[in-house]
């Protein structure tokens, strides 16, 4: 989806950092975790299967709003395209349930709008803007770890953001 | 003299029957005195997990059903697990479950803990066991398990106290509810609860399933919880009305990206 400041479309030119490939133990634990998240219908309410969890990626943009709500808090952020300054895709990256997040810290206040993030996350397999949230780094370098419960989050937190200005 | 000795003789049956009736039930739990002097369960509970990649360790789930699930159920199962090996997991829907996301839970032996908050509130005569995602179970103590109970949500539920365990009995559980995975818990499955505090803020859960339908025997697992009494409630829901990753007519996974109704311009 893109956006400027009067209009709305729906094409796409996403810029995105490399991603990362899970370790050969970070895939069986990803895959332990799925199988654990299968185990009751309480643990979880989806499988998961519309991300590619076999990769994740980066974007930097701005804070659009964060729906903080069951079951599944949402982050939405503007992201500016790379070849037309001024033209924004908007993502959309679901997280942990409200409770799940509380539990390490985070605040509905977590992620203000208008605030300039760079955002870890699984990507839709169908290759629309958005995913899985893994994590945000603020621009102070700190990170804010999404529902680290949920499958491959605390091992992809792991990795460090590419450098600003990197390709896919 | 025989009159006054029958009138007196009434009165004092009376007199000692009231009495009777007038003096607490002496068994924890019954009165509110003696609920003080029971175990401190109050607070929130939630599943002890490691943040820092904890998921796998509720595998202890899947692990206590798995090897005891009937041969064609471990097939079936089997195949599920050779699915997600690959990497192939598929949308329930595809595997004939249709998530019923709004419907009343239904307890098949897990309390919650996980995206939801566990509470044990003690009324004299009565545990009640409730969770943020909408479990109640009512464990009525000293009552013995009724050997035709019917089916419902929650089950039936019974409870005492040996010591300082809480042993609670349930029967009379929805076959339909799901254990795990696809499989249902089928009929007259029976489980035991022992709940006892560890340490002044762990609280586990050692229970065992018993589910003819489904297992070769009995299934144990314990589970462990953390206390959080600072914890104000927050309704959970899987409701997919609420979801943007279930479509709420056909149930099917999806992700819908579209827009907030207020959310703000893009940055100038």
């Amino acid at each position: 989806m893109s956006l400027d400041s009067t209009a709305a479309s729906f094409d796409r030119a996403p810029r995105l950092a490399p991603s990362v490939r899970p370790s050969a133990i970070a895939r069986r634990a990803l895959w332990l975790a799925f199988v654990c998240l299968w185990a009751s219908p309480a643990l979880a309410h989806h499988s998961y299967s519309m991300f590619d969890m076999t990769k994740s990626v980066f974007v930097e943009g701005t804070v659009a709003k964060v729906e903080w709500v069951n079951p599944h808090t949402f982050v939405w952020l503007y992201v500016e395209k790379a070849d037309t300054p001024g033209k924004y895709d908007l993502y959309a990256f679901e997280n942990g349930p409200i409770n799940m997040l509380t539990r390490t810290g985070w605040t509905k206040d977590s992620l203000r709008v208008g605030e300039k993030v760079t955002v870890q996350y699984f990507p839709l397999k169908d290759g629309k803007t958005g995913g899985s949230f893994v994590k945000a780094i603020h621009s102070d370098g700190t990170e804010l770890v999404g529902d680290k419960f949920a499958p491959g989050v605390a091992d992809a937190a792991k990795a460090a953001a590419p450098k600003a200005g990197a390709s896919q | 003299m025989n009159r006054a000795f029958a009138v007196a003789i009434a009165v004092g049956f009376v007199s000692s029957a009231a009495c009777a009736a007038d003096k607490p039930d002496a068994r924890p739990g019954m009165t509110y005195a003696s609920i003080e002097h029971l175990p401190d369960f109050s607070g929130w509970w939630y599943l002890d997990l490691d943040p820092n990649g904890g998921f796998q360790s509720l595998g202890v789930v899947f692990t206590a059903f798995a090897p005891l699930l009937k041969p064609e159920l471990a097939k079936q199962f089997n195949s599920f697990l050779a699915e997600a090996q690959a990497g192939a997991l598929v949308d329930p829907v595809d595997r004939g479950v249709r998530p019923d996301h709004c419907k009343p839970m239904v307890f098949t032996g897990f309390n919650g803990g996980f995206e939801d908050n566990v509470e044990l509130l003690f009324t004299p005569g009565r545990v009640t066991i409730t969770s943020e995602l909408g479990l109640l179970r009512r464990v009525y103590l000293y009552r013995p398990l009724p050997a035709d109970a019917d089916a419902s949500s929650m089950g039936t539920s019974v409870g005492h106290w040996e010591g300082s365990t809480l042993v609670v009995e349930t029967a009379g559980l929805d076959p339909d509810g799901i254990l795990m995975t696809d499989i249902k818990i089928g009929r007259n499955a029976h489980i035991v609860e022992r709940i006892s505090l560890k340490d002044k803020d762990r609280l586990e859960i050692a229970r065992e399933l018993v589910a003819p339908d489904v297992l070769t025997g009995p299934s144990n697992m314990t589970l462990a919880f953390r206390r959080d009494r600072e914890h104000v409630f927050h309704e959970a829901s899987h409701c997919a009305h609420d979801d943007r990753s279930v479509d709420p007519e056909t149930a099917r996974e999806r992700f819908d990206l579209t827009p907030p109704a207020d959310l703000p311009p893009p940055p100038h």
